[in-house]
């Protein structure tokens, strides 16, 4: 019923998405070809496969609380030695 | 033709992220995860690779990717996060102490916090939560989980932070493209006929007058939401 799909972007992104087949409604017209598969499992064995797992939020409200630490933080700051070709012209913007 | 292109100071970029498969549902199984996901919250879930050879010296300085990320999506500074809620030590087959193994999970988790920014953006939601899942084997793969309430803005999400973050990677600059990109997607959720528009046409020229963006600026970002899952366009060059 489902096939596996390869997706390309332009900047060669593969992808494989699972392409589900779907039947148009009159309320409902528009249908992506793409489409996220939507799985509702209880999966037990899911957590076991993990070595790690980091949790953020966002809220527009901040609120206070222990145990948590700003984005900027969790990224560490290194220091490398400027490279050729890096100049400060060469930022987005 | 998948072409390896090579980057300036940079990642090849075909070999830095790929996304292996996306999927929307509850997973009530990771709720337990992150104790700010609100119950019976959808999700989007991203499987992602991340290669970034060992030996690899490009520009791999994640702060100075970071304070670029920050430019496009402001809101990224004021994100929280709850580091290591487990590791598990007892597998030894994942060496959390490894720089190469904290530089990709850095990277993953990257990804995380701009699918959040992204579809928060987008749909407007107060709050949003998220977890990166590192495989004990392959250590290079990442389940991620977003809270979602549109599955085509999760889609969307997961497809450009992949997209960004590999042009930073690969040390190439971000052009206007990506921020109008986003402007675009946020004023198309707030649109909803006009998102169920199929034909390109007419919503280039509606969104040309309506936003005063010339027609070639929009048919490429209209091209790039389809490509993303966000639209479902219709027209003889987009295949």
């Amino acid at each position: 019923m489902n096939d596996k799909l390869s997706f390309k972007n332009p900047d060669d992104l593969k992808t494989k998405i699972e392409k589900l087949i779907s039947f148009q409604e009159k309320e409902d017209r528009l249908e992506s070809p793409w489409k996220a598969k939507d799985e509702n499992p209880g999966d037990p064995g899911l957590l076991s496969k993990y070595a790690q797992v980091l949790c953020c939020s966002f809220e527009k409200v901040e609120t206070i609380e222990q145990q948590t630490i700003k984005l900027s933080q969790a990224i560490p700051k290194k220091t490398h030695p400027k490279k050729e070709g890096d100049s400060p012209g060469r930022n987005s913007s | 033709m998948t072409r390896n292109r090579p980057s300036k100071n940079g990642f090849p970029l075909k070999e830095v992220l790929e996304i292996k498969e996306i999927s929307y549902g509850e997973f009530p199984e990771i709720l337990s995860l992150n104790p700010r996901f609100k119950p019976r919250s959808k999700k989007v879930k991203v499987i992602l690779d991340v290669r970034v050879p060992e030996t690899e010296k490009g520009n791999t300085e994640l702060p100075s990717i970071l304070m670029k990320l920050v430019k496009l999506l402001p809101s990224l500074e004021r994100h929280q996060c709850g580091e290591h809620l487990f590791e598990d030590s007892k597998s030894g087959k994942k060496d959390p102490h490894t720089e190469h193994s904290e530089k990709i999970t850095d990277i993953a988790h990257m990804m995380e916090h701009i699918i959040i920014d992204l579809q928060s953006k987008i749909t407007g939601l107060d709050s949003c939560s998220g977890i990166t899942c590192g495989y004990k084997n392959p250590c290079f793969r990442f389940d991620i989980f977003v809270e979602c309430k549109d599955k085509k803005v999760g889609m969307f999400s997961a497809f450009f932070a992949a997209d960004l973050l590999k042009r930073l990677l690969a040390n190439r600059s971000l052009s206007r493209r990506y921020y109008a990109l986003i402007d675009l997607a946020k004023y198309l959720y707030g649109n909803n006929s006009l998102r169920r528009q199929t034909k390109l046409d007419p919503m280039t020229f509606k969104i040309s007058s309506e936003l005063g963006w010339k027609r070639r600026f929009v048919l490429p970002l209209l091209r790039k939401l389809k490509d993303f899952g966000f639209l479902n366009l219709k027209h003889p060059l987009m295949t």
